[in-house]
C-alpha cells in the first residue's frame, strides 16, 4: 500500500518572501516607533502630573503655615518665604519644662494680652515680677528662667518698646533685649511669646522648607520647579498669593525653544493659590 | 488506508500570545499603578485632606457662633438645649459638642470642644478646638505620592492619613504628651483602629470679647472735630496721667519721648464719608467711603476710606440672678451698705441701683477699708435724664440712662486719678483670695489704672429709633467714656477731654483736647466676640 503524501512541500518564493518581510518590517517599525512614542509620551505625562502633584504639595504646605502665621514676608525675588508662627506645644528646651518636665508635648495655654486694638493672643509665658530701668536693655526676673529657646522671641510690657525682641540670654534670670526699656518699673508684668520660623526656598532642583533650622525637602524636580510668593499687606488684613510654575519636558518641532516659548509653556503649568493670614494683626 | 499526519504547528503561538499578554500586562500595570497612584493622591487623599480642614473650621465656627451668645449673658452660651454637653473633668469650664456626619455621603465629622480658659477684667474668653475628620475613599493604602527621591518623602509627610490606626491618638494621645511616654488613660495614648481611611485636622481658635472701647471716637454717622486749636491723641494711664506724659511738650511730637508709642493711638472711625477734621488726630483713621488721604488731611497714623462697622443698639443690661436693686428713688450720696463676702471679713463692691425719674446732682462714695478706698462697682439704670455727678475715688459708675445727658463738665466730677493703686492708694477686692478669714487677705492695691473708666456713661438705645442728646458744656474737663450708639454728641467750648466716645454723631468744635486712654481697651463692657487667634495641630 501507498501511503498518500499529505505534507505540503510548497513554499513560499524569494519574492513572496521579500515582500512579506518588507511589509513585517514595517509593521514592527511602525509598532516600535508607536511604542517608543507611547512610552514617551506616557512618561512625559507622568511626569507632567508627578510635577503637578508636587506644585499642589508645595502650595498646600505654604497655604497651611501661612493660614496659622503671625508674620509672612517674602523676599524681592519671590522666592523666599518666611512665616512666623506660634509656637503651639512645649518643646525640650523651652522655659517652662525646667520647671516642670512634665509640660513637654504639652499644649500651650494662651497668654491674653490687652492692646490697644484688643486683645492679643500669643502661645507664651507671662511673669509678674521683671524689673526694667529706663534705657537699659537689660530685663531680669526671678522666675523666668529663661533659655537660649527664648532668643527671638518677641517680649513685651508696659516699659518696654514695641517690636522688642529677646537678642540673648544672660542667664536663667536675665535676658537683653534688642531695644533699651522706655521706663524703670518694679515689679513689670512681662509676655514673651515663642514662635517658629518657617522658611521656604529654592535650592537648585528643590523646595526646601526649613522650620527652625530643620530643613525637609517637600519637592524636588528636574524640571524646574519654580515657586513665587507675594505678601500682600492691607489695612485690615493680609494674604501671600502664590504660584507655582515647571517646565514640562513635551519636546516640540524637535529643537530648542525661545524663551518666549519656554516662558509661554510655563505659564500654561501655573497653580496659584492665595492664603490670608488668620492671625493678622493690626498696626 | 490513508493515514493523516497530525503535525503540530501551532504551540510556538500560544507561548507568543502568552508572552505578548504578560508584556502588555506589566505595561499596563505599570502604567495602572502610576495612574491610581495619581489618582488617589489628587481625587481622594489631597481631598480628604482640605475637606477635613473644612469640617474642622466648620466646628470651629459653631463654637464660636456660641460663644458670641455669651453677649449679654454668659449664661446663654453653651446650654445643652443646643447640643453642648459640659465636661465635669475638665479643670476649666468646658463644653464639647459633636456634629453630625455631614457632606458628600457624609464622608465628613467635626466634633468642637469649648473651655473658658481665662477671665479677663470679668470677661470670659473661650478656647476653641474642633477636629476635622473626612474619610479617604478606595482601598486602604492603595498608593501615596512619597516619589521624590531615595530619601525624601513627599505627601506623607503633609497629608498625614489614617489607614487603619488612629496615629494621633497612637502618638500623642488626646493631645498633650510626647510621642515616647507610654500610654495610660489619662493621656489618651492608645492604638486606636480607625473604621475606614481618613484623614484628621485639628485647629485651635481663641475667641476673645470685643470691647466698648477700641478707640478715642467711633461714629456711627458723622464726625466734626477736633477744633481748629484742638487735638486727639492718646496716653496710658498705666504709666501715669496725661500730664505726666507731657510733661516736657505734647509727647505725640517727640518721638524721643518715652511716652510717644502710647501717645499716636487716638484712632477716628466714622461708619459714613462724613468727616470733617479742624486739626491734627494722632492716630488712625477710617471711614466708610470718604476719601481721606495724607495731603488732604492732619492725620498722623494710617488712613482706610473702606472700612464698614456695626455698633449694635444698647439695651438695659439684666439684673443678675439673685441680685436686688438697692434703691429706686435717688439720694443725694449714694453710699454703699456693708455687706460681707462667704468668707465673713471681705465686704461686698458691686451694687444696682435703678432710678425711674432724672439722676442728676448725686455724689457717689465707694467702700473703704480704713482709710483707703477700695474699688466699688456701681451698675446704675437711670430711666429719665441724666446730668451733675460726682464720683469719689475708687468709686466705679456704670450709668445706663434712657434720655439725655447735659451738664458743663466742672459738675461731672470724677475724683479718680490715673495709675496704679500702689500710687493712688486705692484697693481693690483680692481675687486670689482664700476664703479663710484669719489670712488677711482680702484687699490688694488696685490694677485698674484708667481714671475716666471709672466713670462709664451708656445711653440706652431708644426702642422707637429717636436720637438721644449728650451735650458737653464749658467750663471744666471730664474723664469719662461715653458709650451711646443713638445718640449725638456735642462738644462746646474749651474743655479737655480724657476717655473714649463711641456714638451716633460726633461734634467737638473750639479748643477741644482729646486725649484716649490707652488703658481703656481692657476695661468697658464686651459687646461682641472675635477669633483672635488661629492655630493648627500639624502634629
Amino acid at each position: 500500500m501507498k501511503l498518500k503524501q499529505t505534507h505540503s512541500t510548497a513554499g513560499f518564493s524569494l519574492s513572496e518572501m521579500m515582500v512579506v518581510m518588507g511589509i513585517t518590517s514595517m509593521i514592527m517599525a511602525s509598532a516600535i516607533g508607536a511604542s517608543v512614542a507611547l512610552q514617551k509620551s506616557f512618561s512625559a505625562t507622568d511626569k507632567f502630573f508627578g510635577n503637578h502633584m508636587q506644585q499642589i504639595r508645595i502650595i498646600d504646605y505654604l497655604s497651611r503655615d501661612v493660614k496659622r502665621s503671625t508674620i509672612v514676608n517674602t523676599s524681592n525675588d519671590k522666592r523666599t518665604v518666611t512665616c512666623t508662627v506660634p509656637n503651639y506645644v512645649i518643646q525640650e528646651g523651652d522655659s517652662e519644662v525646667p520647671a516642670s518636665v512634665a509640660a513637654k508635648g504639652v499644649r500651650r495655654v494662651p497668654v491674653v494680652t490687652i492692646t490697644t486694638g484688643g486683645p492679643q493672643i500669643d502661645y507664651g509665658r507671662r511673669v509678674g515680677d521683671a524689673v526694667l530701668n529706663a534705657n537699659s536693655s537689660i530685663v531680669t526676673s526671678a522666675t523666668a528662667k529663661f533659655t537660649v529657646n527664648d532668643v527671638g522671641s518677641e517680649i513685651w510690657g508696659a516699659g518696654i518698646p514695641s517690636g522688642c525682641k529677646i537678642t540673648a540670654r544672660n542667664n536663667a534670670n536675665s535676658v537683653t533685649i534688642s531695644l533699651p526699656a522706655r521706663l524703670t518699673r518694679n515689679p513689670e508684668t512681662i509676655t514673651w511669646a515663642r514662635v517658629s520660623t518657617v522658611v521656604y526656598a529654592l535650592n537648585n532642583k528643590t523646595i526646601e522648607r526649613r522650620e527652625n533650622g530643620t530643613v525637609t525637602t517637600i519637592a524636588a524636580s528636574t524640571d524646574q520647579l519654580v515657586p513665587e510668593t507675594v505678601d500682600v499687606e492691607q489695612a485690615n488684613t493680609e494674604y501671600a498669593a502664590s504660584t507655582v510654575t515647571f517646565l514640562p519636558v513635551f519636546k516640540f518641532n524637535g529643537g530648542t525653544q525661545s524663551q518666549s516659548v519656554e516662558d509661554e509653556r510655563r505659564r500654561g503649568t501655573m497653580v496659584f493659590a492665595k492664603a490670608y493670614l488668620r492671625n493678622k494683626r493690626r498696626g | 488506508m490513508r493515514a493523516s499526519a497530525t503535525t503540530q504547528e501551532t504551540g510556538s503561538t500560544l507561548l507568543c500570545t502568552l508572552g505578548v499578554v504578560v508584556i502588555l500586562s506589566a505595561v499596563g500595570a505599570n502604567v495602572l499603578m502610576n495612574c491610581v497612584t495619581r489618582y488617589n493622591a489628587t481625587a481622594k487623599q489631597v481631598k480628604g485632606w482640605k475637606e477635613a480642614l473644612y469640617a474642622a473650621e466648620a466646628g470651629g465656627d459653631i463654637g464660636y457662633a456660641e460663644a458670641r451668645r455669651a453677649v449679654p449673658d454668659a449664661s446663654n452660651a453653651f446650654l445643652a438645649s443646643r447640643g453642648w454637653a459640659q465636661d465635669a473633668s475638665a479643670t476649666n469650664p468646658t463644653w464639647t459638642k459633636t456634629i453630625p456626619p455631614f457632606g458628600s455621603d457624609n464622608s465628613l465629622a467635626t466634633t468642637v470642644s469649648v473651655d473658658r480658659f481665662t477671665v479677663v477684667n470679668g470677661n470670659p474668653y473661650y478656647r476653641i478646638r474642633a477636629i476635622g475628620t473626612a474619610a479617604v475613599n478606595g482601598l486602604r493604602r492603595s498608593g501615596i505620592d512619597d516619589r521624590m527621591n531615595a530619601t525624601t518623602r513627599g505627601d506623607s509627610l503633609l497629608r498625614k492619613i489614617d489607614f487603619s490606626f488612629d496615629h494621633f491618638r497612637a502618638t500623642y494621645g488626646h493631645g498633650d504628651t510626647l510621642a515616647t511616654d507610654p500610654g495610660t488613660v489619662a493621656n489618651g495614648k492608645a492604638l486606636t483602629a480607625v473604621p475606614r481611611a481618613q484623614v484628621k485636622r485639628r485647629i485651635e481658635l481663641v475667641a476673645v470679647p470685643v470691647m466698648s472701647f477700641e478707640g478715642a471716637i467711633k461714629c456711627l454717622s458723622a464726625f466734626a472735630g477736633p477744633g481748629s486749636a484742638g487735638v486727639i491723641d492718646s496716653y496710658n494711664s498705666i504709666n501715669g496721667s496725661y500730664a505726666l506724659a507731657n510733661a516736657s511738650g505734647l509727647a505725640a511730637q517727640n518721638p524721643n519721648s518715652p511716652y510717644y508709642a502710647d501717645s499716636r493711638n487716638g484712632n477716628v472711625a466714622v461708619n459714613t464719608p462724613s468727616f470733617n477734621q479742624g486739626n491734627v488726630i494722632y492716630g488712625d483713621v477710617s471711614t466708610n467711603g470718604g476719601n481721606l488721604n495724607h495731603t488732604n488731611s492732619q492725620i498722623t497714623g494710617t488712613i482706610d476710606n473702606n472700612v464698614p462697622f456695626y455698633i449694635p443698639p444698647w439695651t438695659q443690661p439684666v439684673l443678675p440672678a439673685g441680685v436686688t436693686y438697692e434703691s429706686t428713688s435717688p439720694p443725694d450720696t449714694i453710699t454703699p451698705p456693708v455687706r460681707y463676702e462667704s468668707d465673713g471679713v471681705t465686704q461686698k463692691t458691686e451694687f444696682w441701683y435703678l432710678y425711674t425719674g432724672n439722676f442728676k446732682q448725686i455724689t457717689i462714695n465707694p467702700v473703704y477699708v480704713g482709710s483707703n478706698p477700695v474699688e466699688t462697682q456701681y451698675n446704675i439704670i437711670v430711666n429719665g435724664d441724666v446730668g451733675e455727678i460726682t464720683v469719689q475715688k475708687g468709686a466705679n459708675v456704670r450709668i445706663h440712662f434712657k434720655g439725655n445727658f447735659s451738664a458743663q463738665l466742672k459738675d461731672l466730677d470724677n475724683k479718680n486719678v490715673d495709675g496704679y493703686g500702689a500710687a493712688t492708694s486705692v484697693k481693690m477686692v483680692n481675687p486670689n483670695r482664700d476664703n479663710d478669714p484669719s489670712t488677711n487677705d482680702s484687699y490688694v492695691d488696685s490694677d485698674r489704672t484708667s481714671s475716666a473708666g471709672h466713670l462709664m456713661l451708656y445711653g440706652i438705645s431708644p426702642t422707637n429709633g429717636a436720637t438721644q442728646t449728650i451735650e458737653l458744656h464749658p467750663p471744666g474737663d471730664m474723664r469719662a467714656v461715653i458709650y451711646a450708639p443713638s445718640a449725638n454728641v456735642t462738644l462746646t467750648g474749651n474743655p479737655d477731654i480724657l476717655g473714649a466716645v463711641v456714638c451716633k454723631s460726633f461734634s467737638g468744635n473750639g479748643n477741644t483736647g482729646f486725649h484716649f486712654d490707652n488703658a481703656l481697651t481692657g476695661v468697658g463692657i464686651p459687646i461682641d466676640y472675635r477669633v483672635a487667634s488661629y492655630v493648627e495641630d500639624i502634629r
